[in-house]
Order: C-alpha cells, then structure tokens, then sequence
C-alpha cells in the first residue's frame, strides 16, 4: 500500500490554497490602506466643504457665487461633492439652496452618475439611481428608461427605475401602473404612487375598474396617505364603496374615515347597506365603525349600538370608541353599560367607559 | 493469530481513514459552495447606500412592531438597553420588557428610571395557547407610552418570549436579548425583506448578522462604524472568525435557498401569527429559537406555503461574548445541547422528501456536519494518533488527513476573514485584518480542537439529557457601555 501519489496531491492542493490565500490577503491588506488612506482624504475634505466661509456654502447660500474649486477635477471630488450635496439637501430649509444644488447636479454630476449606471457593480447603479432622484437628475430619463428594458439589470434595479421616473412624472411610467402594467411588487407600486402628482392619481382613480387589483388597492391607501381631498376625490371614493372587491371596499372605508367628510347621498346608500346586508369580514364592519366615528353623524348611532354587541371584540372596541366621539358620547356609554340588552355591549361600554377615566 | 488481527486492523483503519478523508473532503466542497454563494450576493449588496431602505422610515406600511426584551437578573444594563431602544429609528413600535422572575432590582430599576404605572385595565391576550408561568403584575410607562413591563414567575427565556407575544398588539414581534447593542438602521434592515416581498410571498421570520461587541465603543447603547474594534483578547478574536465564518459562509447561502434553521436569538423579526399557531416557544429548550425556525420550517412545507424565512447578509446588532475559555465552554456546551434537541425532536424530517429542501439538504447537513461533526473530528484526532504507531503508510495517511484538516479548519476560516474585508469591511483598521488573519491561520493547531473537545461534550451532555438555565454568560463591566471622555 503506498500512499505517495495522494500526498503529493494533497500537499499540491494545500501549497494552491495556501498561495492563494496568502496572494489575496496581501492585496486586500494594501487595498484596505490605499482605501483607509482615501477616506480619510474625502472625511477631511468634506469637513472643510461644510465650513461656513468654503466655497460651496457661499454657493448656496448666496446664488451666483462661483469658483474654480467648485468644479470637480478628479474622481474623489465628484465622489465628495455629491455625498456633500446629498447631506446638504436632508438639511436644506430654503427652495433657493435646494434649487441650486439641484442646479449644480444637473452641471457637474450629472455624467458621473451616468458612468455609474453602466457600472459592473449592482450597489453603484442602485447608487446612482437614488442620487439621481435625490438630486432631480431629469436629464437621465432615458438612462433610467434603459434599466427597465436592459438584460443586465435585475427586478431590483427595474423597481429602483420605476420609482426614480415615477418621482420624474414621467408619463410612460404612470402607463406602467395602468395599460402597460407589468407585475410589481405592492411596495413597488406604492412607492411610485406616493410619489406621482395628486392629478395623476386622480387620472387613475377616474376609471379604477381598468386598473390591475394591485394597483386598484395600492392607489386608495395612498390617497389616504397622502391626505388628497379634493371634491373630485372624495366623489371618486365614494362611488368604490359600492364595489364588488371586498378588500377594495375596506380600503374605501379606511380612506373615507380619514377624510372625514362623506356627501348626504353617500351617507344614506351607506347606511341602507349596512343595516340591510351587514358585511360578512369582521374587517369591513371594523373600517365601516371607524368611519361613523369619524364623520360623527347622529343618524349612525343606532347602528353603532347595535355593532357593540357584535361577535368580534375588535369590532365591539371600535365601536364604542366611536360612541365616545360623538357629543354626548359618554353619557350614551353610561345608558349602554347600564341597559343594553347585549350583554357584549353592555361589557365593552363599561370597558370604554374606564379607559375614558 | 495476532498477526491476522493485527492484518485486519490496518485493514479497517485503511478504510477509516479514507472515511474520515472524504468525510472532510465533501464537507470542505460544501463550504466551497456556501462560500461562492455568499460570496456573490456579499459582492452585489456591498456600499448600497442607506438612502436604499430609509423608506421603510417614513412609510405608513412599514409594519409596526413589538419589541420582546426578556430580561433575567439584567439590573446592570437593562436600563440603558431600554433607553437606546426608546430612541430607534422607526415609526411605529412597543417595548415589551418581561421580567422573568428576576432576584435582583430590575423591576425596580425600571420603575424608578421609566416612571411606571401599575396597569388596571383590562390586558388583551393575543391567543397563544399556551400558559405560561403566572403574570404577577403589569406596568405601563407614564413617560414612554409604547414601553410596557410585565413582571412574571420565573420559567424561563422561552416562557418569558411566550408572555410578551401574548401582550403584544402588533402583527410582527422582535425577540431581543436585553444585552444586544442594536445598528441604528437595525429595525429598517430587517423588516425590508418584509416591504418588499413580492405578491404571494410572505417572510414570517427575518434576521441578520451578529456582531460581537468585545474591544468596540459604544457609548450610550450605540456603535459607530469607526468605532467597531478587535479585542485584544485571543478567546474573543478566535469568536469573531467563527462568526464570520458560520454567518458570511453558511448563514446568507443557507437562506437564499430558504434552508436556514436558525434565526439569532439576540435579534429576529417574526411574524405573530405563524408563530402561534406554530405553538409559540418551546419551553424548557436550550435552542429554542433555532427549534422555533425549524418548527415554522415545518409548517411551511406542511401547509404547501410560499412563505420564506429572510436573512439580512449585514451586522444588524452587536454582543457580548465571553473572554474566558471557561464561560465559552459553558456556552458552547449549551449550544450543542440545543442543536441536539432540535434535530432530535422533528428527526422525522430528516431526509423526508416530504419536507422538500429542509428535509433532504438542511436537516443532513445539520446532523451530519454540524451535530456528528465534532464527533467525526474528534476521532480524526484520536485516528492522527493511533497512525503514528501503525507505519509509515498510516503516517502518509495521518499527513493527508491533517492537510484536510488544515484546509477544513484554518483555510475556510482565512476565507471567511478575507470575505468579509472584500464584502463588509466592517473592521476599519488594517491592524484588525491582519489579527484576524494570522489568528485563523492557528484555528486547527488549538481553537478548533478545544471546540470539537466542547462540542463533544455537549453531544454527550444531550444525549444524557442535562437541565439548563437562562444561559451562561458573564457580563464584564465596560464592554457593553463606555463613558465617552474629552
């Protein structure tokens, strides 16, 4: 038995291993000093960019300043300008300073960020993609258009796209949501309806049937959200409480109560449907009492009472914090936990009436 | 006659050894694998700016949370954990602090500092069926109003996570050791996953990296980037590689396949609902948060569920881990001990096609690689021992066999170092690399030997059935909290 062939090998393998270890060890090591020593380059020069007289700040805080120190000459300095700008922007309080930075972006940064959406590197085309939002890098919309069709990106960066043109107004994305819808994320879509003007969502909600059901629910949570109330708005919400989507009318209700306001004709086919047909999920009766807390109609509270007695407590607390909000509200509680034939009811009215002090 | 006995011994330690060889050949190709799997997905997510995730800060669908701090004899940090926890970066959470039993002042302590009311109104179970240990009393903060302290008998850190899920009120809670220093953007890192899964796709458990915290400043519960250190000590630095190894290695590849059994106990996000119906924690466990996964595991491929259990490949807290060979071994004892009882309990799905991935690669690898393999190594040692007084051949077969060693223990742990400075760069200081380097290049000649030694130990403890306690560590003063100067 000799076992000479296999130790060769194996010490072979071990001296590969090992040289190559070694070799990568050396060049990360050298790479972290030069990358250290870079840093602490671009750490000392934005340290100086945010002091009060440096070039930079007499540009944004004045307007018409400018200075040869204020165009980048080397990969460093539009590394540096753009992290200062974009710290620079959380903290801007004025149009003025915003708009300059924005200005200057769109002068100096505008082919580097650029360069980097072709980068090897997803974490830099992501990068690049949040500065150019960010920074209202407009003039990438085709580069952006590019990232939904190439090969090379993956769904990640197709959202990241989606967001960034949707942030654009950019109307061949806003057809994504709608006729040229593909497949997103639900967070995809609402962080582009988030961003899209109040006219576009009005645009969308005008024939909400056509939309994808993703969409469809998406859209109603951010109008809410975002607190649109228009007349145009609340008479497209009004008229989705009568849709067959169930999980869109809870949505519906939600919004309504966040609006706080309903027209008489919409209170009257709301009340008929819900003393006639009370809805089967406990969610839609929930939203449902939120929002006759909410609009604070007398003509509700008959049915409030009555929803104090229902099978889910959820349900029950609702509605007795809604009781509570109407004028009059706790001696109505005090009546209920008094004389209620619902014994549920009777409980929660007294619950309520302790967590009201 | 002893001549044929001793003919027939070579021949069984002939094919022993061989055994032992490709035993440590396929498990080294496995980590192989592991590695260029993390390796990409380490590659593409590297230098993604903040700005990527700080959404989920402002969004009113980032899901609320509750925050489960079980905390046992924790008067010494508890109140400064709580008050860094108070000042996370998210919207919308409760603090859940349950007191299990403590002997010391923690209840007191987080009386006096949060200014706690006793609660009388009425408390609303969430419905986990099952009991724990008596409530004695709950409180409620006049100054926090998402702060709550449940004050109950001692059962335990399973009985303690089971009382706060069932106080919670939100629809995903963190399980958190009260020692864990949390990254500011924890709480945002972990719960992407949950934004952003796709239509039909639910994560009902989401973890991250654990760092450890020895030789790092943290000043007021938080850890600044450049002030992420490498202790001085050996017993923590040789931790520190086996971190980076089991997390940068095995951890983010295991979950892209959605295999991953463990989610740390220090930091985890789940989801509320799976989690009772899956029976909550299982007291009386060492493991319990790897038994938790696994019995989610379970119930995914039970229930045909598309549901995922999502790993964060970056540090999202940092720890304590002990400096002293003595308290390391109690821990990993322990460890060991909890693996077992996990593996041991749902077995049945151990090469069960029935449980698809988990049953056919996760539960092999975890019985095979992790429960068996300090039991296979230790004899590789035993075996390097009983070759040098068999011949020459055996002493050719002891250096092939130590070779493997060599590159099954240090090699992948260099790697892990070396992935990690390509990756994260988490250490900033060249000094750092260059430590952890030369130190896991000494792993097999005695770190990893003890551990095989422990891990062993542990097996037999299991297999015996020992008792346990809340856990082993002992917290050195100045670790977890230093008083910044100048």
């Amino acid at each position: 038995m000799s076992l000479n062939l296999s130790l060769e090998e194996a010490l072979l393998v071990t001296g590969v291993l090992s040289g190559a270890l070694l070799l990568l060890f050396f060049y990360l090591m050298f790479l972290k000093m030069a990358v250290n020593r870079r840093e602490r380059r671009k750490q000392e020069w934005l340290e100086r960019l945010s002091e009060g007289d440096s070039a930079f700040e007499r540009y944004l805080g004045a307007g018409g300043y400018s200075s040869r120190t204020l165009v980048p000459r080397e990969q460093l300095a539009l590394e540096v300008f753009e992290e200062y700008l974009l710290h620079r922007l959380k903290l801007s309080q004025t149009a003025g300073e915003v708009e300059r930075i924005r200005s200057y972006a769109a002068k100096y940064l505008a082919g580097y960020c650029r360069s980097r959406l072709s980068s090897r590197r997803k974490s830099e085309r992501l990068n690049a993609m949040l500065s150019a939002e960010s920074l209202r890098l407009t003039v990438l919309i085709p580069e952006l258009e590019g990232v939904l069709k190439g090969r090379k990106y993956d769904a990640e960066e197709r959202h990241m796209a989606c967001r960034v043109l949707a942030r654009f107004q950019h109307e061949p994305v806003v057809r994504l949501l709608s006729e040229d819808y593909f497949p997103m994320p639900p967070f995809v879509i609402r962080q582009m309806l988030q961003v899209l003007d109040p006219s576009w969502l009005e645009r969308l909600m005008r024939e909400p049937e056509r939309l994808p059901a993703d969409v469809r629910s998406n859209l109603v949570d951010v109008v809410r959200i975002r607190n649109i109330r228009t007349a145009e708005m609340l008479a497209l919400l009004e008229a989705l409480l009568d849709s067959e989507h169930q999980e869109l009318r809870i949505r519906t209700l939600k919004a309504l109560a966040n609006f706080g306001y309903m027209s008489d004709e919409a209170i009257e086919a709301f009340l008929l449907r819900i003393n006639g047909v009370p809805p089967e999920q406990w969610q839609e009766r929930l939203m449902a009492v939120r929002l006759m807390g909410s609009l604070k109609d007398e003509r509700f509270l008959d049915t409030l009472e009555r929803l104090m007695g229902d099978p889910v407590y959820l349900v029950r607390t609702e509605a007795a914090k809604s009781v509570a909000l109407f004028r009059g509200g706790r001696q109505r509680l005090e009546r209920i936990a008094y004389a209620h034939p619902d014994r549920y009811a009777r409980e929660i009215a007294a619950e309520r009436l302790v967590s009201e002090g | 006659m002893s001549d044929v006995l001793l003919e027939r011994f070579e021949q069984f330690m002939y094919g022993f050894n061989m055994l032992l060889v490709v035993y440590v050949a396929l498990v080294s190709a496995f980590y192989l694998i592991l590695f260029a799997a993390s390796a990409r997905k380490l590659r593409a997510e590297r230098g993604l700016r903040a700005a990527a995730y700080e959404d989920a800060l402002n969004s009113a669908f980032t899901p609320p949370l509750s925050i489960i701090v079980p905390a046992y004899n924790e008067e010494v940090g508890i109140v400064s954990s709580i008050r860094s926890l108070l000042s996370i970066n998210y919207r919308e959470y409760e603090i859940i602090v349950v007191n299990d039993g403590s002997k010391d002042n923690t209840v007191e302590k987080l009386i006096r500092e949060f200014d706690m009311l006793e609660q009388k109104e009425k408390v609303i179970w969430s419905g986990l069926r099952k009991e724990t240990k008596p409530i004695r009393k709950v409180y409620r903060s006049r100054r926090h109003g998402n702060l709550v302290l449940l004050d109950k008998d001692n059962g335990g850190k399973s009985d303690a996570l089971n009382a706060g899920i069932n106080m919670s009120k939100y629809p995903y809670f963190v399980s958190l050791d009260g020692d864990t220093v949390l990254e500011n953007d924890a709480f945002l890192k972990v719960v992407r996953p949950i934004m952003e899964a796709s239509p039909g796709e639910e994560i009902i458990a989401s973890g991250g990296n654990v760092g450890i915290a020895n030789g790092s400043a943290i000043f007021s519960g938080h850890l600044s980037p450049e002030d992420v250190g490498l202790s001085r000590n050996r017993v923590v630095v040789m931790q520190v590689i086996e971190y980076l190894r089991g997390f940068l290695m095995g951890r983010i590849a295991l979950a892209h396949y959605n295999v991953l059994l463990i989610v740390s106990g220090a930091f985890g996000v789940f989801r509320k609902d799976w989690v009772i119906e899956a029976g909550g924690y299982e007291v009386g466990t060492v493991g319990e948060d790897m038994e938790l996964i696994v019995r989610l595991h379970r119930m995914i491929r039970e229930k045909k569920s598309k549901a995922r259990i999502a790993y964060i490949p970056d540090t999202v807290c940092w720890t304590e881990a002990p400096e002293s060979l003595e308290i390391l071994k109690r821990q990993r004892t322990r460890w060991h001990r909890g693996l077992f009882e996990s593996l041991w309990k749902h077995r049945r799905m151990t090469f069960n096609p029935r449980y698809g991935r988990i049953g056919l690669v996760a539960f092999p690898y975890y019985l095979l690689v992790e429960l068996l393999g300090p039991l296979v190594e230790f004899i590789g040692y035993l075996t390097l021992l009983v070759n040098g007084v068999l011949g020459k051949v055996f002493w050719e077969f002891s250096a092939v066999l130590f070779l493997m060693l060599l590159v099954y223990g240090s090699f992948l742990s260099m790697g892990a170092v070396l992935l990690e400075e390509w990756s994260m760069r988490k250490y900033p200081r060249v000094s750092h690399l260059v430590r952890l380097f030369l130190y896991a290049m000494t792993e097999t000649f005695w770190y990893r030997p003890i551990m095989t030694v422990w891990r062993f130990q542990g097996l037999i403890q299991a297999i015996r059935g020992k008792k346990h306690g809340w856990g082993d560590m002992v917290r050195k003063a100045g670790v977890m909290d230093k008083k910044k100067t100048g």
